[in-house]
């Protein structure tokens, strides 16, 4: 792909130039944005902060002074969040599954958005197992088999993600200088069917899927962990730097549908960021008014 | 049953009053200097006041009551020529006209069939003399580019030869060589066409009222004819230009029965540029150490090739081999050879992006009787597409006691596309009166589609790994039947009606489509006429696209199992008028909608192999309606036309622009285009073009926003309060949301002849962009030194200068 690139650019060059012209779109004028997911562990927490016209200099602003508030399904606040840094606003209470929160927040300065929202169920997980496979090319994997119940009569939507925790020492003379955790986002390798979605196909860093083709039944999720990154210990002038994994977590959401849509959209639209041959994509949002995401998500974990 | 049979004997009695007391004229049209034959020329006896015109192989047939018969013959831009007898049998005369143009300046006067008396409507014929009058990219003269100037036809980017028809996409239009469908008619990334204009004869463009014997596309046909090669002496002709030459060769083989020509084409830019990369590769070379040499060879090229041989076996048999063949490639090979300690390293890559069509067509034309026509034609069409890169590396040992190589690599890469058709058709031509031109035929397309396979192979040492991967192939049969009947009901009522029917086998599947076709045209008086049309219209390919730049590495693929064929509804009403025999002026109004069309999903593009195509299209619908204005004089010393159109096409898919209809990329409200030519005397004639288009509408983000990277909730690990990881989102508000600027170019240019002892020489001066206006080719938001944001715009071709000396003999 980069070479057809190459050679049609250098194709052009010869004859192509540049000029900046006016931008003649309206000036947008800057509007709420929400970032903002809630799950059954903890309480409600979402960042404001303000979009910019594409062609405007400033940096992006956090919203500081927004009033923002959770309403449930009646329409009655149940929680005013607080300021916490940063445009973070924080409450206390957590939100239960199937109930719809809606999001409002209100600013003197910017159009007032909305959004709507519900958490979905907790996956009810059967079993994970993991064994080591040696595939043809003598690599070893940690394969895990994740079996869990979808939800009948129900759309349901999923993400699975790993994280791996490394810790990185460095000592003189057993004189501790540095002790870091680092967690690093671990590549899958996905072949399951499942995560071809209609065409989308989900990237080895995330496992974004739906319900589509075990509707109601048991599934077996099966990923496949490349090697992960070596142990080591280097000694350099006396100096001691060593660096290990300490863990491996598997993380599976049950997320929502506007969460879902959300997700997938953003990583088309990097993607094809990327790639000058690829359509446009329009990122998903489900703020009235604004942009971003307020949605739900059941989480399950497993350190392995 | 009754009532169908009385049904067709109504149909068609008119076809039969004349059976009594007549007789048939039949024959052949030709130029005299070449044998040519001459399509669409008038056969018209004044005495009667009937008349016909030769049809696509210069076959005419005209039935008249016995008595005295003037017939008088004619062509535009030929001597008119009257044959009067007293004629009591069928007889078989052929004509042969003289080319006014040969020995006159002036063009006088025809008496062709003007364009309000002409029952089809929104169709357009083009002369080559009037494409090699007008100025050229590069001085390449291109009927493509020509057939961009007409009303209802839209250019696609800067320079590109893509057409838009009537808001149609690129893929539906049916591009005909010789009858033969041509699958990509771009060469350097659609900045020429592929027709070598010395090659062509002649060229028509119908883009509505569509009759029955077109079918396969939605939007248009462009209906090319190659020469057939002069049947009289051998001729020649050739130029010279500024990135490419060209030479066409034409004669007998045996006079007056058996002919030839051939032509062909190449760039040289790549020849051009050598001597620079080996200067540049001797000044690299001398920088580097004594034991490393590095050596890179590039470039880009187009060839094509044209041949054809008409073979006349007798009165009633002709015979006709055609063949195209053309190749675009740009390559680039590179080779180092270097030390490492005690190793001697050594590294090769190849790699090459090419493209290209192969078109050949067997004709044989029987004429049967006076009044029935049948041509015959098998034909085979190919055009392939591939990306390939070849890495070879290896190391060896420099000690003394060990010279083996010690590690060989090799990666090599390739992605291959094409479809290939072959097909068989039988067209019959039945001209039973003066006032009916029934056409009926049948034909089978056998395609084969290859939509994009990648290889992959490794080599490591002496172990091979190889892996394929990509679209299936496809295999389908289209068959499809059609009749039509030119019918002239009255004096003023003039009709042609027909149905093409269509079926096509792809898999388990098949799709039929039955299409019916009207057009009419009404006499209000001698001067002018009202006109109307409708056409259905179905299509069983698709073209996947979506750089909008007309880039080789579009894929075409078949309606399948799970992707429908394209169909389109569409009326036309309009209004004809001659003004002083020389001036034509037309009117129309369209209205057309399109079905089944297909877009890439967001996000995707063909460099996705590993997705089928069909899962990565979306599928919709489409809509475009307009006026279109072409006011044109074909004779006199200032000949051309001015075309202008008002138009609006939309799009709309369900799962694009979350559903919303949005404005297709090349939805342009106004579209000019004037193509002029003077001639000042028999040595000097120039040319101007000036075209006008409103902006392409494009896609931009105009608002951004920060976006949280994946996790972003509380007991993730890696959310970060205080510093989240984020994604500065650009967001689109709707699918081709923006206008770039308007496009609008004049180019120049002025041909100086001179007829020399071998024959004539042209000396052909062109500008192209003369006021070198910096047209857009694609937006995007940059930074300034600053940082601030910007809108720039990136332009192709500021003014071109060219200069093309050109000969015939």
């Amino acid at each position: 792909m980069k070479k057809l690139f190459f050679i049609i650019i250098i194709s052009l060059i010869y004859v192509s130039c540049e000029k900046i012209i006016p931008f003649e779109g309206d000036i947008t004028i800057p509007k709420l944005v929400i970032n903002s997911i809630f799950e059954s562990d903890s309480s409600f927490k979402v960042h404001v902060s303000s979009s910019r016209s594409v062609i405007d200099t400033a940096s992006f602003k956090n919203i500081n002074d927004a009033v923002v508030s959770i309403k449930n399904e009646n329409g009655n606040i149940i929680e005013t969040l607080s300021h916490s840094q940063n445009g973070f606003y924080v409450g206390q209470k957590k939100p239960v599954e199937n109930q719809i929160y809606t999001l409002e927040v209100d600013h003197l300065n910017y159009t007032n958005i909305s959004a709507s929202d519900s958490l979905p169920i907790p996956i009810s997980i059967n079993y994970l197992d993991t064994i080591t496979v040696i595939e043809p090319n003598n690599e070893n994997r940690l394969q895990i088999n994740l079996n869990f119940t979808d939800p009948a009569n129900s759309q349901n939507f999923y993400l699975v993600e790993t994280y791996v925790v490394r810790a990185s020492l460095t000592t003189i003379n057993q004189d501790t200088l540095e002790y870091e955790l680092d967690t690093i986002k671990q590549r899958m390798i996905l072949t399951d069917v499942v995560f071809q979605n209609n065409g989308f196909k989900s990237r080895d860093e995330q496992g974004l899927f739906t319900d589509l083709l075990f509707n109601g039944q048991n599934k077996t999720l099966e990923i496949k962990i490349p090697p992960l990154k070596k142990d080591y210990v280097f000694n350099e002038n006396g100096k001691i730097n060593s660096e290990k994994t300490l863990s491996l977590t598997l993380y599976l959401h049950n997320i929502s549908k506007s969460y879902y849509y959300y997700r997938t959209s953003l990583e088309l639209y990097v993607d094809a960021s990327r790639n000058p041959f690829a359509q446009p994509v329009q990122v998903f949002s489900n703020i009235n008014n604004g942009f971003g995401i307020f949605a739900g998500a059941q989480i399950s974990y497993f350190v392995l | 049953m009754n009532n169908k049979f009385l049904s067709t004997l109504i149909l068609f009695f008119p076809l039969f009053i004349f059976s009594q007391k007549t007789i048939t004229i039949s024959g052949y049209l030709d130029e005299s200097e070449t044998g040519e034959k001459l399509l669409g020329g008038t056969i018209y006896d004044l005495n009667s006041g009937k008349g016909t015109v030769t049809n696509d192989y210069g076959f005419y047939s005209l039935t008249l009551p016995i008595d005295s018969v003037r017939i008088r013959v004619s062509y535009i831009g030929f001597t008119t020529q009257v044959f009067e007898d007293y004629l009591e049998n069928d007889i078989q005369i052929n004509f042969s006209l003289k080319n006014q143009m040969l020995n006159e300046v002036e063009i006088l006067s025809s008496k062709e069939e003007f364009i309000h008396q002409k029952s089809e409507m929104s169709s357009i014929d083009l002369s080559m003399d009037k494409v090699k009058n007008l100025p050229a990219f590069f001085g390449e003269n291109d009927i493509m580019k020509t057939i961009q100037l007409l009303p209802g036809v839209q250019t696609g980017s800067e320079g590109t030869s893509g057409i838009y028809v009537r808001g149609g996409g690129p893929d539906q239009n049916l591009i005909l060589l010789d009858g033969v469908p041509v699958y990509n008619a771009s060469h350097l990334f659609g900045f020429f066409s592929v027709f070598n204009s010395d090659a062509i004869n002649s060229t028509k463009l119908v883009k509505g009222g569509f009759p029955a014997r077109y079918g396969g596309r939605l939007s248009s046909v462009i209906d090319i004819k190659m020469k057939e090669g002069n049947m009289k002496k051998f001729h020649g002709q050739g130029s010279i230009g500024l990135i490419a030459s060209k030479i066409s060769l034409e004669g007998p083989i045996i006079k007056d029965k058996t002919s030839f020509i051939i032509s062909a084409r190449r760039t040289y830019l790549d020849i051009l540029a050598k001597p620079f990369i080996a200067a540049n590769q001797r000044n690299q070379t001398s920088k580097g150490s004594e034991n490393s040499s590095s050596s890179t060879s590039g470039g880009y090229y187009f060839y094509d090739f044209n041949g054809k041989i008409n073979h006349k076996i007798n009165e009633k048999h002709r015979l006709y081999l055609s063949n195209y063949m053309g190749r675009d490639k740009a390559y680039l090979n590179s080779s180092d050879r270097y030390n490492i300690d005690s190793l001697l390293v050594t590294d090769n890559s190849q790699s090459e992006l090419s493209w290209g069509n192969i078109i050949s067509a067997l004709r044989w034309n029987y004429m049967i009787n006076n009044k029935v026509f049948i041509n015959t034609t098998l034909r085979y069409s190919k055009y392939d597409f591939l990306i390939a890169f070849e890495n070879n590396s290896s190391e060896t040992s420099l000690n003394s006691n060990n010279t083996s190589s010690i590690n060989n690599n090799s990666l090599s890469y390739a992605y291959l596309s094409n479809i290939e058709d072959w097909s068989a058709k039988v067209d019959v031509d039945w001209m039973p009166n003066p006032d009916h031109l029934v056409k009926f035929g049948v034909g089978d397309i056998y395609h084969t589609f290859i939509p994009g396979v990648t290889t992959i192979g490794f080599e490591i040492d002496d172990s091979n790994t190889s892996l394929n991967y990509g679209g299936k192939n496809h295999y389908a049969h289209e068959v499809s039947f059609y009749g039509e009947d030119d019918w002239k009901v009255n004096k003023n009522l003039k009709g042609n009606a027909g149905i093409h029917f269509s079926t096509f086998f792809v898999g388990s599947k098949n799709y039929s489509f039955l299409q019916p076709r009207l057009s009419l045209r009404y006499l209000i008086n001698d001067k002018s006429s009202f006109k109307m049309g409708y056409s259905k219209m179905g299509q069983f390919l698709h073209l996947l696209t979506n750089s909008g730049i007309g880039l080789p590495t579009d894929l075409w693929v078949p309606a399948t199992e799970k992707i429908k064929p394209q169909f389109s509804d569409q009326i036309a009403i309009g209004y004809a008028r001659t003004f002083k025999d020389k001036i034509e002026l037309s009117l129309e109004g369209y209205y057309k909608t399109m079905n089944n069309l297909i877009e890439y999903k967001d996000g995707a593009s063909f460099g996705d192999a590993q997705n089928d195509w069909q899962e990565k299209v979306y599928i919709g619908k489409g809509s475009s309606y307009g006026l279109e204005l072409l006011i044109e004089k074909k004779i006199g010393k200032t000949t051309g036309w001015i075309g202008y159109t008002l138009s609006w096409t939309n799009r709309q898919f369900d799962s694009i622009n979350f559903g919303n209809t949005y404005p297709y990329r090349y939805d342009r409200r106004h579209d000019i285009g004037i193509a002029i030519t003077h001639e000042f005397n028999e040595r000097i004639n120039c040319g101007i073009v000036w075209v006008y288009g409103t902006g392409n509408a494009v896609t931009l983000g105009l608002e951004s926003y920060s976006s949280f990277n994946s996790s972003m909730v509380g007991n993730l690990p890696n959310f970060n309060l205080s510093n989240p990881s984020v994604t500065t989102v650009d967001h689109i508000n709707s699918r081709n949301n923006y206008r770039m600027p308007a496009y609008h170019r004049l180019d120049v240019s002025v041909n100086i002849k001179k007829e020399m002892k071998w024959g004539e020489r042209t000396l052909s001066f062109g500008v192209y962009n003369a006021y070198s206006r910096q047209n857009p080719f694609y937006l995007e938001f940059t930074r300034n030194e600053n940082g601030d944001p910007q809108l720039s715009q990136f332009s192709l071709f500021p003014l071109i200068p060219s200069i093309t000396y050109s000969f015939k003999f």
